[in-house]
């Protein structure tokens, strides 16, 4: 399973796979089935090659017993509605005659699966289903890397999805933190002093805007998405652990050492960039070097 | 500034915070409690019940949006997404013997149980077993799918 489908929700995953499918067939291509009006007939999308879609985001962490019975169970059931609605989708294929249908999930773990896929197009060839092509009927299971340039083109654009708006920091926010905050102002202001001389209140400024900005962001992500935030704070510690061996290759540590770690921590966090906006991403950087400062994860001496 | 020589970066080694939310004994006993608490008699919950209530008791802020929602006073759908701490935090209970997993259900074991009870003799987590008395039973397979899109 690509890294980038791993963390979805089953709702995240049937959004992605719209986006990826439209952008394979094209929107002239494809179908999506409403269902906020008596439901969607047991298909979540259909093409004009005569593809009907279905997809499900498994449930994680079961055993491969539980993980084949409930594919078989969607595959079952979602099979069935198509006589069971046999007249009412058979209006909305129109022209379309159906010669496959495909369950879309992250992955296929189990050839077993395969199996019972095959078992199941032949029970529904027996069905004699009006808009089925009974000769070359199948019935597959796929996951996204069938569909690669849609699959890229989705992740391009669901990885805007996660765009937190970043808080914008007043003087008056400032003032009201320092006063609730003082052992952290305190830390800023000696390091300040000593990383930037005269830079330093232009400096301290900046960091306490970003600690306040990043704490209210990872807030947010921790709440709204736990698992991303556990990459990104995983991330972080990585990131000053290898810090500790290397500031001893640095000649000074000056406002250059400075502008090291922030371009260090935006290498770090990259490889993250997949799942969030270019803003959100933007924000880390300088954001955990201000945590740092001002928790005492870097100190100065 | 001061002079460069003098200065030396120190990178402290300092354990991190781990949120409460994120530790193992709290998220355990949140399951343990959720199955005692919501199943009655059965003693077993739906894995994916499991995995929500354990996401809504972590977010007491929200507790109210949550509870408009399964008592039926709004159509707004809140976001519950994926939460791998939660799937490890089972694992975690089968480990040490207080859940088992059987055909996708939670089973709560003697030890879960007595757990469960040592939680509530000690007057802990009481504003979670609150929640849940109040709405845990409302989490039905329909709310289940309209906040997850059926998917689950």
């Amino acid at each position: 399973m690509a890294s980038f489908i791993e963390n979805m929700s089953p709702k995240e995953w049937e959004a992605f796979c719209e986006i990826m499918l439209r952008h394979h067939y094209g929107a002239k291509n494809f179908w999506i089935v409403p269902d906020q009006d008596g439901g969607d007939l047991g298909l979540e999308f259909y093409t004009i090659d005569g593809t009907i879609f279905q997809c499900y985001y498994p449930v994680q962490g079961v055993e491969m017993k539980v993980y084949k019975q409930k594919i078989q169970k969607k595959i079952r059931e979602d099979l069935k509605k198509l006589k069971d609605n046999e007249k009412e989708i058979a209006k909305l294929m129109d022209d379309i005659v159906v010669s496959q249908w495909v369950l879309l999930t992250p992955e296929n773990k189990s050839k077993d699966l395969i199996a019972y896929c095959n078992k199941k197009k032949k029970e529904t060839v027996s069905e004699n289903i009006s808009y089925i092509d009974n000769n070359d009927f199948v019935v597959k299971i796929e996951t996204a890397k069938t569909y690669r340039d849609g699959m890229l083109f989705a992740q391009s654009v669901y990885s805007s999805a996660i765009d937190i708006p970043l808080m914008e920091v007043t003087d008056e926010d400032k003032t009201k933190w320092l006063s609730g905050n003082s052992a952290f102002s305190n830390n800023i202001d000696r390091k300040s002093n000593s990383l930037m001389g005269e830079k330093s209140k232009i400096f301290k400024g900046k960091v306490i805007a970003r600690y306040i900005q990043i704490d209210k962001f990872l807030e947010q992500l921790r709440d709204e998405h736990p698992d991303l935030y556990e990459l990104i704070e995983d991330s972080a510690r990585a990131q000053l652990e290898n810090m500790q061996e290397a500031w001893l290759f640095e000649d000074k540590i000056d406002s250059e050492f400075v502008k090291g770690v922030v371009e260090n921590n935006k290498q770090a966090f990259e490889k993250h960039s997949k799942f969030m906006s270019d803003k959100n991403m933007q924000s880390l950087s300088f954001g955990y070097l201000s945590k740092w400062i001002a928790e005492c994860y870097m100190d100065f001496e | 500034m001061q002079d460069d020589n003098k200065i030396k970066a120190v990178i402290s080694d300092k354990a991190y915070p781990v949120p409460i939310e994120m530790r193992p004994l709290w998220r355990i006993c949140l399951i343990v409690t959720s199955i005692a608490v919501v199943s009655g008699d059965k003693k077993f919950l739906d894995s994916k019940k499991v995995n929500i209530l354990v996401w809504m008791l972590i977010r007491k802020k929200r507790w109210e949006e949550y509870e408009k929602y399964l008592l039926g006073r709004t159509n707004d759908i809140p976001l519950v997404s994926v939460d791998t701490a939660t799937y490890k935090a089972v694992e975690f209970s089968i480990a040490k013997g207080f859940v088992l997993l059987k055909d996708g259900r939670v089973h709560l074991t003697d030890s879960g149980q007595d757990l469960h009870e040592i939680l509530v003799k000690n007057e802990i987590m009481q504003d979670e077993m609150s929640f849940l008395h109040q709405v845990g039973k409302k989490l039905t397979g329909n709310k289940i799918k309209g906040l997850t899109g059926g998917l689950l």
